[in-house]
């Protein structure tokens, strides 16, 4: 993995930046992610901030590897974002150098701003996080086994080890703040949010599987559905927009029978011995949510009779094994080949309870698919 | 063909109506060969050609072969209308080749009706007219008395045509047909002397409802689709009518995607199709039977539509009538009109067969009991009795038929249908398959009974589109009225 830290503060970026600027941020899945400088989270995060401080932002846009020509390319000419590309005058680049080339390459006509050094390649340790293994020259830094953490690179090459801080930016304007209650709680949150962010940033937990923030909600698990006064219908925590004075219950006594006979509907369709799975460890591509859950609703087994049929193990993908039996059909893959990845590779094939996930018309499973966006790891 | 003004369509419309007419010289005879789907299933085709050879065999020059479309009662198809100038027209039902020309030499040809093949005397588009002159139309010779009247059988005169007035009486594939029935006047209307506006107001005030299904306001969903800005709009006409085949593509959303020439799933409401729908742009999506109602409301106005149906409701709704009954086929009625007059009046039971309920509104309706036959066919009504409008598909069930079973073809329908991609659905059908299966099997127990119901109910409340929310219908609607056969299959 390629090692970058931050060299520029808050100050100098919004220094590159006009208040008339359209601006959009582009951020890399991959390395720069586990360097704490990219991925989705960080262009939340520096797109609160920005707006705070009066800027424009009109779009994020995630890529899975920043550093190819070719992919880059692809994102700039998908008719869906192609309007979003027209629009944008400045372009912050949230990805290692390499990354940030190429995105100058291809937004030629728009302000590409960099924000990292790359340092050199290492890896990331579960203890220590990201670590620089093997820098280049001109850091006249000593190889070194044991690696330099973040902390230290830093202070020897004046970089800055953590992402920009939330407090460098003014504090959110009230204006578009709106009021919600929240389990009886009443709470200020953003408008235009979900309740599933609000819940989020409220610290309060609610189930859920296809979900992942940076992926557009598709809602097909059901398990965050909530309780909307005067809906008749239950609202999907992860696809349904806050409104003032938004009335919403996330747990009771049928939400949680419902999400229980659903977590045993899901444990049925395929052998998945989830009690027993060692996918339930943590590890950098993440654990199994499913099993989580499973866990938290003290499930032990499920009351519906378990589908025997076995599916082959797609192993045709160099570096990617799909297991069906153990996939839940979330979808995740599938938004992210085609979000993250900008390829359209996966899909789904069949029907009812026969649906599979497949790759390009039937064919086998290729790089195109993040692992890091499995639910359950398969 | 260009018509550029009004003129110009009453000029097809007047040419129609002369080549149509009967007359003295060239067109005397006319034999009309009803091909709807039905009729073609049923042999029709072979009348057909049977009637073409003996017409060109005869060298006789004054008769002319038509066709036309489905008449309603498919189950006496094939069906023929033969007329012959200054006479009554005869509709013979069950026509095969032998009796084509038996109809052919004795009929067309000596001027004797065959009151054995008939069915009817007169034709179903002048209705009206024969009422009001007493059963017959003026300068047409009564042939044969003895033959009803298509005014006096029930399955007709309860019925009220708006989207199907031209049904029998039009040749689907001419365009000339239709115009010479007031076709395109209200297109012209709608374009020449109202603007969007006003089209909008008056779809508003005729209480139109979608037929696709859940009954929304038709101006109303036109009027959300006209707000936003947009240099293209879009709208659908929903005719994934005909509920095998690929179900759940007839869904809103999943319809959209399949234009779009992506995989056929729902996906959620929001953002309304009205806002962003196909290829993002503001979108219309009505069913096929709303839009039909359309241009007869431009030409009549809706006061005249608000007169026909409920307080709630108004118009007509379209039911294709089916399962233990003598005439199975595809009825329009009021709005409001009971399950008791169609089943027992318009559909009548079979010969010896008790019906014990009717299933309503496609494979995810539900069952309701005879006793609640006095229900009106009317889309509120029938949602608080745990079955829905729909489709409009109707089934007649006799006492013999369990219920379990019946909800157990259904669920097993919509799991074979479930597009798969959320869980309740996609699972909880396979599930509740799984246990009716047990349960029909004999090894069922009262616990499976209960566990049954509670799934049903939880793949109700959760499932992301229409198909999965309605899936538990025909298991919930059992269980409601029909339990004790539930339970007296289980240990
Ligand atoms: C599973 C499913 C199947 C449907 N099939 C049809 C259909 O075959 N034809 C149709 O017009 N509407 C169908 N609908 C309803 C459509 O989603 C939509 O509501 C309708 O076309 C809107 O038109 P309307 O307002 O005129 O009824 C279906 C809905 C569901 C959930
Ligand atoms: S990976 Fe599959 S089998 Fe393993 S715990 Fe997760 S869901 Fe269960
Ligand atoms: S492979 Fe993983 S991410 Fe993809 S649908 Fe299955 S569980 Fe979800
Ligand atoms: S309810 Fe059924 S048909 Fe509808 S989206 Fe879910 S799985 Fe697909
Ligand atoms: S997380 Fe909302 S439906 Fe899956």
């Amino acid at each position: 993995m390629i090692i970058s830290l931050r060299d520029i503060s808050y100050e100098e970026l919004k220094n590159k930046l006009s208040k008339d600027d359209k601006i959009l941020l582009w951020s890399c899945n991959t390395c720069i992610k586990f360097c704490g400088v990219g991925g989705y989270d960080k262009m939340v995060l520096l797109e609160k901030m920005l707006t705070a401080d009066g800027y424009t932002v009109i779009g994020k846009e995630l890529v899975s590897i920043a550093c190819l020509y070719s992919l880059t390319e692809q994102h700039q000419q998908d008719p869906n974002k192609k309007e979003l590309f027209d629009e944008a005058t400045a372009v912050i680049s949230l990805t290692c150098e390499d990354g940030y080339e190429t995105a100058e390459a291809v937004f030629k006509d728009k302000k590409v701003i960099r924000v990292v050094k790359t340092l050199g390649v290492g890896n990331f340790s579960m203890d220590r996080g990201p670590i620089l293994t093997a820098p280049f020259e001109w850091t006249e830094l000593e190889q070194n086994d044991q690696g330099y953490s973040f902390p230290e690179v830093a202070e020897k090459l004046n970089l800055y080890p953590t992402f920009f801080d939330r407090n460098e930016a003014a504090p959110d304007s009230t204006d578009d703040l709106i009021r919600i209650t929240i389990n009886q709680k009443e709470y200020q949150v953003k408008k235009d949010i979900t309740i599933m962010q609000a819940c989020e940033q409220n610290g309060i937990k609610i189930p859920h599987l296809c979900h992942e923030s940076d992926l557009t909600p598709d809602a097909n698990c059901r398990l965050c559905l909530v309780k909307v006064k005067g809906e008749q219908e239950l609202a999907p925590a992860c696809a349904t927009t806050v409104k003032e004075g938004m009335e919403i219950t996330t747990e009771d006594e049928e939400l949680n029978h419902n999400r229980r006979i659903l977590l045993e509907l899901q444990m049925a369709s395929h052998e998945h011995n989830c009690l027993t799975c060692h996918k339930g460890n943590p590890c950098i591509a993440g654990s199994c949510e499913l099993q989580e859950l499973i866990r938290e609703f003290d499930i032990k087994e499920s009351r519906y009779e378990q589908n025997k049929e076995k599916y082959p193990i797609d192993n045709t993908s160099p570096v990617l094994s799909y297991d069906p039996n153990k996939c839940i059909l979330c979808g995740r893959c599938v938004r992210a080949c085609s979000e993250i990845a900008c390829q359209n590779n996966l899909g789904f094939i069949n029907r009812g309870a026969d649906t599979l996930v497949a790759a390009g018309a039937n064919k086998d499973f290729d790089q195109s698919i993040s692992l890091v966006h499995c639910a359950t790891g398969t | 063909m260009v018509v550029k003004d009004l003129e110009g369509l009453k000029k097809i419309k007047n040419q129609t109506l002369e080549i149509q007419s009967l007359d003295d010289t060239k067109n005397r005879k006319r034999i009309t060969v009803h091909m709807g789907t039905c009729g073609i299933a049923s042999g029709a085709q072979d009348v057909l050609n049977t009637f073409k050879k003996l017409v060109r065999e005869s060298k006789e020059k004054d008769i002319k072969i038509e066709t036309t479309g489905c008449m309603g009662i498919c189950s006496k198809e094939p069906l023929v209308t033969v007329e012959i100038i200054n006479q009554e027209p005869i509709i013979y039902e069950y026509v095969n080749n032998e009796k084509a020309m038996e109809i052919f030499n004795t009929h067309i040809q000596e001027g004797k009706v065959l009151s054995k093949y008939a069915f009817v005397r007169g034709k179903e588009s002048e209705i009206e007219e024969r009422v009001q002159n007493n059963g017959a139309i003026k300068g047409q010779e009564v042939l044969d008395d003895s033959i009803k009247g298509i005014e006096e059988i029930p399955f007709f005169n309860l019925q009220k045509r708006i989207v199907m007035r031209n049904r029998g009486a039009i040749d689907p594939f001419k365009i000339n047909d239709y115009i010479a029935r007031d076709g395109y006047e209200a297109a012209y209307k709608a374009l020449k002397e109202m603007d969007s506006k006003k089209i909008i107001q008056t779809i508003l005030d005729s209480g139109l409802r979608g037929r696709g299904g859940a009954g929304f306001p038709t101006g109303l969903k036109w009027k959300f689709a006209s707000q936003p800005q947009s240099e293209e709009k879009y709208i659908i006409c929903n005719a994934d009518e005909g509920d095998p085949g690929a179900f759940v593509c007839g869904e809103e959303t999943a319809l959209i995607h399949s234009i779009q020439g992506q995989r056929g799933n729902p996906r959620l409401k929001i953002p309304y199709p009205a806002e962003k729908g196909l290829f993002n742009k503001p979108t219309v999506i009505d069913n096929v039977e709303t839009l039909a109602n359309i241009a007869p409301i431009i030409l009549k106005g809706s006061d005249w539509f608000t007169k026909i149906g409920t307080d709630k409701s108004k118009g007509t709704k379209v039911f294709s009538i089916t399962g233990d009954i003598v005439n199975v086929g595809c009825i329009e009625v009021p709005i409001g009109t009971s399950i008791q007059t169609v089943i027992e009046d318009i559909a009548s039971p079979m010969e010896g067969a008790k019906i014990k309920a009717v299933q309503l509104g496609g494979p995810s309706g539900g069952c309701l009991p005879v006793q609640y036959f006095d229900t009106p066919l009317d889309y509120e009504p029938l949602k608080d009795l745990g079955t829905i409008m729909g489709s409009g598909g109707m089934i007649a069930i006799n006492e013999k038929k369990s219920a379990v079973d019946i909800a157990r073809f259904f669920v097993r329908f919509c799991a074979s249908e479930s597009c798969g991609k959320c869980l309740p659905c996609r699972e909880g059908t396979r599930q509740m398959v799984n246990i009716l299966d047990k349960i029909c099997s004999g090894n069922g127990t009262t616990e499976d009974i209960n566990k049954l119901e509670d799934l049903a109910l939880v793949v109700k409340k959760t499932s992301l589109c229409g198909l999965g929310k309605t899936a538990s219908n025909p298991v919930l609607s059992t269980l409601q009225y029909f339990r004790n056969e539930y339970e007296a299959i289980v240990q």
